[in-house]
């Protein structure tokens, strides 16, 4: 596996014994497409890690183990030593790193009324490492962006099938090339923005903040040429999406669903639907250790579905 | 030659009390000059939560500047893993302070406290460990005033009194 600087630096916040196995493990993996997706650290549980579809416990001689100290020490030191900065976001669950980096955080709430208060003895941190994968939304860009005009598309698929992977080529392959496009990337959670996709690129990124503010102010103060958004859903997100729609930005967005169906099921996005905001609903599929996507694509100016 | 020698040594005395009293004035600004970066911080965390490893650029005091603790802490921001930058600082720069060793203590326990948990409970930590050094600088600039009539009268009269028996 090519390992990168960024993830190099990741493994050096880990425990030692962590990051020496983790190191060993990638050294293994061959293949261009060979990475880890997940390194995964649990209070009292084997450190495993995600490789294609597999999630491999990671073994020298016995298992790794890490325990409570270790586990917050790491959050600690991924933090860089702010928790105070991240508290919002990790009371949603999640850190959001530089370059893409994520760390889903798990532990006991602290509840007040009906709002987590905060979060406390941290029982497993799931680190989510983003590969700049390049070239694979070209067949479906050849459906959104035609005669210099880009159609609004909504692409569904259950998570880690690669939804904001592809979504970051494209918006990294809109805001480049030779006539490209302005383009607001909101990245709530910094998972899109990737620095070596991003390089020389017309992107205006508007990192950490909640979708439908971003939304709301790439609208009005960026005049981009298309939005991208990940994981759109409340309905917050969808009227600030229906507000936004009306000034004609199109935009480009993922939401979580295994079907079309199940997508029509969430009321918020069944109102997009029934406001046509978005003209392509378009279903993801991909084998995590395959490179290409299949696309199940509903048509909804003709009402129809096809599958490229 | 006596007389020269004994005025040698009245002179030392003296300027050992005018040293030992000075000594106490650097402590009494040292820990003032802390407890105007623990209000910044404080700010820094309550205000913008700003990320720890830059909170501290922007903060200037020449007197923590001349001790090397703000130097030793900001150069830190290039580590690549940042972690317990205060601590490490301070025990870079623990040769130039002056802090007796509860005031050391005092700020070490600060620091501790700097990234680690919520912003309103870190808020809540920063706010107590503030108002303790307050109270241990208010004490400190009392001891001071007392200490530095104490050195140099004490500086005084051991010269005085070794010059007497010389002569």
């Amino acid at each position: 596996m090519k390992m990168d600087e960024e993830f190099l630096r990741i493994l050096k916040y880990l425990p030692e014994k962590v990051s020496a196995a983790v190191f060993r493990f990638a050294s293994n993996l061959h293949g261009k497409e060979a990475y880890i997706s997940e390194i995964r650290l649990r209070t009292n549980a084997p450190v495993s890690v995600s490789y294609g579809e597999r999630n491999i416990c990671l073994f020298d001689g016995k298992s790794i183990l890490c325990n409570e100290f270790e586990v917050a020490e790491t959050l600690q030191k991924l933090c860089e030593d702010s928790v105070h900065t991240y508290s919002e976001t990790l009371k949603e669950g999640f850190v959001a790193l530089e370059n893409g980096y994520r760390i889903g955080v798990c532990g006991r709430a602290g509840v007040s009324g009906d709002s987590i208060k905060s979060i406390y003895g941290i029982s497993s941190l799931s680190i989510r490492i983003p590969h700049p994968i390049r070239n694979i939304s070209q067949k479906i860009q050849a459906l959104l962006f035609r005669d210099g005009t880009v159609e609004s598309a909504l692409f569904y698929a259950p998570p880690n099938v690669g939804k904001t992977t592809l979504i970051r080529d494209m918006a990294s392959s809109f805001a480049g090339g030779k006539y490209p496009k302005r383009v607001a990337l909101i990245d709530t959670r910094g998972e899109i923005y990737m620095r070596e996709m991003f390089e020389n690129r017309l992107v205006d990124v508007l990192r950490g903040y909640p979708r439908a503010k971003g939304i709301e102010i790439a609208t009005r103060t960026l005049s981009p040429e298309v939005i991208f958004c990940d994981e759109i859903g409340s309905a917050e997100e969808a009227k600030a999406i229906l507000s936004a729609q009306n000034s004609g930005v199109p935009l480009i967005a993922t939401a979580h669903a295994e079907s079309r169906e199940a997508l029509f099921r969430r009321p918020n996005i069944r109102m997009l639907y029934e406001n046509e905001i978005f003209r392509y609903y378009i279903g993801l599929k991909r084998r995590a250790d395959e490179r290409n996507f299949a696309f199940d694509i509903f048509d909804t100016a003709i009402s129809a579905a096809s599958v490229i | 030659m006596k007389w020269i020698g004994a005025v040698l040594c009245f002179l030392t005395s003296l300027s050992l009390g005018w040293m030992a009293g000075k000594n106490e004035r650097k402590r009494t600004e040292e820990c003032e000059a802390f407890l105007e970066l623990f209000v910044y911080i404080q700010n820094q965390v309550g205000y913008f939560l700003a990320p720890t490893k830059l909170m501290y650029k922007n903060f200037h005091h020449e007197v923590l500047k001349k001790t090397g603790f703000l130097d030793a802490l900001c150069a830190h921001e290039s580590d690549e893993v940042y972690f317990d930058a205060w601590e490490t600082a301070l025990k870079e720069s623990r040769g130039n302070l002056r802090l007796s060793e509860s005031q050391f203590e005092m700020v070490r326990s600060f620091g501790a406290c700097i990234g680690k948990s919520n912003e309103e409970l870190q808020l809540k930590h920063l706010e107590y460990h503030t108002k303790t050094f307050r109270a241990e600088t208010e004490k400190q600039k009392k001891q001071m005033q007392k200490n530095i009539k104490l050195y140099r009268t004490l500086g005084f009269s051991a010269g005085a009194a070794i010059l007497i028996l010389v002569i």
